[in-house]
């Protein structure tokens, strides 16, 4: 991976993010402007699983089930105990906290990966208990009239103002999380992700690390659950099932596992893929599409589709140069200038 | 409450649903203890089994004993061709990939069977037609005259006894023959058993194909009992997972008794606490195994004797 000289990197992402604000210009299209949200909604999810998988080397395959315990919280304690939104949306993260802590500990202390199975068993319980305790939950009929969320008397209530909350709380995630990669914690987990073993012998404390990023992502996933609850105003368990948390590791691998950027970019690109597959005549083609991504990517790009396209330009850019350079009718070393 | 002739009815579906777990922890341990890899689409055979019968059955007409075995060969196909697929040396697949590549064959198994089968619940006659038998219990134990009789399907006396064959033959096949012998040097040492003249990636496939149609086998045994689905998969699946967790992953006499185990705590549970959350029992208990003793409840056991 390369890393930019930090006043590209500022200006790149400064760029970015006026492009962002500036799109609802282009795009007045209310049907549009609500996919953009999800792809913001999605993106916090897939930075914090891109943390986890790219970072820790961990896969948690229930992600999902901190996606939901976010929003069932946020919806439970603003409907029924009528809190206020942000009150909520706060007690919402630190319950996630707590509950990946309690998951994470056991699990990242092991070598292995004891995370994906305790993860998935973990988003099947939360999956059941969302549809079968319905004095809390409603089962699947869901709960409905979650209050919009509201800064003074600025209400969030149309595409338009969900846009940029949600854009806005995404870019901040991405500019922390940007910023934790190239901290002191971020150094610790790469070194980690390359050898275990050196990076304890220069006194890394692996399980500490791997079980911050683990807390990290869950709260980052329950954020967005949040999010999503006040966004839609209305939830039930099916947005939180296995297919979800499969969905968000897709959007990881297109996006490039250890890359911030790349999170941006693989949950645009799966959502948007999504929508258009809908029309297709083909039941589950959502399924059968992630399926056949994960297989395909994984085999031939294992570092992710834009770390796979990079890699495939540089090699013809080399291959171009060499022809260019080399002189004429002697064979060109086989895999040499590197 | 606790009436014996209950109990014993609890414990008899219970032992013909875990069966069904004990077979797919199996098939899991066959793969993990020959590539370390934790196969996440080990349920989607369960379901090919079950669907493919149905399907023959049904659409085609075959005959019931011509369709199983039919349908257990396709299966195999599928299990040799992940196989390859996961075999295919490239730049040394991190085990995150290949965790990846299993999910997603899942995804897609899932989802090409919904397109060809439809997504309704269909059922598959019994391997043998014929009323259920009745076990009436004898009075000095149910101190009761007039005791229910304990019911026991025929159906579910093929599972168990299917079952009990399989891992009979298996304990064979791993003892006395060759290719049993060179899988279980695999499982030991990779690079020691090619060293040695073990064709260690035909093996590997062989054991996905053996490991797809033990659990095909049993998708067809239990479509008669419980439905077949096109996403029953998922949560057979993950069963037999947590069975082959809960037994220690590699332990071959553990996964079958964990399995047993877990299909006779969950008929309880859901007799006894709660059948809606019947499903979550066997997760719960994967979690408290993963956090207690993260190689098996037998682990714990052999550690106790040793501090002892």
């Amino acid at each position: 991976m390369t890393v930019l000289p930090t006043p590209y990197r500022i200006a790149l992402t400064a760029l970015g993010v006026i492009l962002l604000g500036l799109l609802p210009l282009v795009v007045h299209n209310n049907y549009w402007l609500s996919i953009l949200v999800f792809v913001a909604i999605y993106t916090i999810l897939a930075v914090g699983l891109n943390l986890l998988m790219g970072y820790a080397g961990q896969i948690s395959l229930g992600h999902a089930a901190f996606f939901g315990i976010g929003a069932y919280s946020s919806a439970i304690l603003t409907t029924q105990w009528h809190w206020s939104p942000w009150l909520a949306l706060v007690c919402g993260l630190l319950l996630t906290a707590l509950v990946a802590l309690l998951i994470g500990i056991p699990c990242l202390r092991l070598r292995g990966h004891y995370l994906a199975m305790a993860t998935l068993g973990f988003g099947w319980i939360v999956f059941i208990v969302m549809k079968q305790w319905s004095a809390v939950t409603q089962g699947t009929s869901g709960i409905e009239s979650i209050p919009k969320l509201a800064i003074g008397t600025l209400v969030f209530d149309s595409d338009i103002r969900h846009y940029y909350l949600v854009w806005g709380i995404a870019i901040l995630v991405l500019v922390i999380s940007a910023n934790l990669v190239n901290s002191r914690i971020g150094r610790a987990l790469r070194a980690v992700h390359g050898s275990e073993m050196a990076a304890a012998a220069l006194g890394v404390d692996i399980a500490r690390s791997k079980i911050q990023v683990f807390v990290l992502s869950a709260v980052y996933a329950a954020l967005a659950g949040s999010l999503y609850a006040h966004v839609v105003n209305f939830i039930n368990p099916t947005t939180f099932g296995f297919h979800i948390s499969v969905s968000l590791v897709v959007m990881v691998v297109i996006g490039g596992m250890a890359s911030i950027w790349g999170a941006p970019l693989g949950a645009a690109s799966i959502t948007l893929l999504i929508e258009w597959l809908r029309n297709l005549p083909f039941k589950d083609i959502d399924v059968i599409a992630h399926g056949l991504i994960l297989i395909l990517v994984m085999i031939f790009m294992p570092g992710g589709v834009v770390c796979g396209l990079q890699d495939i330009i540089q090699r013809v850019l080399r291959r171009k140069i060499r022809r260019a350079t080399a002189p004429a009718r002697l064979p060109a070393p086989e895999g040499g200038m590197q | 409450m606790g009436s014996i002739s209950n109990i014993l009815q609890f414990l008899v579906s219970g032992l013909a649903l875990g069966s069904t777990y004990a077979i797919v922890a199996i098939g899991f341990t066959i793969i993990f203890s020959s590539t370390e890899v934790v196969n996440f689409a080990q349920g989607e055979f369960v379901m090919l089994g079950a669907m493919i019968s149905y399907w023959l059955v049904s659409g085609l007409h075959w005959p019931l004993y011509a369709a199983v075995p039919v349908a257990v060969v396709l299966a195999m196909l599928c299990g040799i061709i992940l196989g390859w697929v996961l075999m295919r040396p490239r730049n040394g697949a991190s085990p995150v990939s290949l965790i990846i590549i299993t999910v997603g064959a899942s995804m897609l198994l899932q989802g090409l069977a919904s397109n060809l089968w439809g997504k309704d619940a269909v059922s598959l006659p019994p391997f043998t037609a014929g009323d259920p038998l009745m076990w009436t219990l004898p009075s000095w134990l149910t101190h009761t005259t007039e005791a229910p009789p304990v019911v026991i399907m025929q159906q579910q006396l093929w599972v168990m006894g299917l079952t009990a064959a399989l891992v009979l033959g298996l304990t064979l096949f791993f003892n006395r023959t060759m290719v049993g012998k060179a899988l279980r040097a695999v499982a030991v040492n990779k690079h020691g058993a090619r060293l040695v003249g073990v064709n260690v990636s035909r093996l590997v496939m062989g054991a996905f194909a053996l490991s797809a149609a033990m659990g095909a086998l049993a998708g067809a045994a239990i479509a008669p009992i419980s439905c077949g689905q096109y996403d029953m998969g998922s949560m057979i699946g993950m069963k037999g997972f947590a069975a082959a967790i809960v037994g220690g992953l590699g332990n071959f006499p553990g996964s079958i008794v964990a399995g047993l185990l877990l299909g006779v705590m969950e008929s309880f549970g859901a007799g006894y606490i709660s059948s809606e959350y019947k499903d979550a029992f066997a997760f719960i208990i994967l979690l408290v195994v993963l956090f207690v003793s993260p190689n098996g409840i037998f682990a714990l056991l052999r550690r106790k004797a040793v501090r002892e």
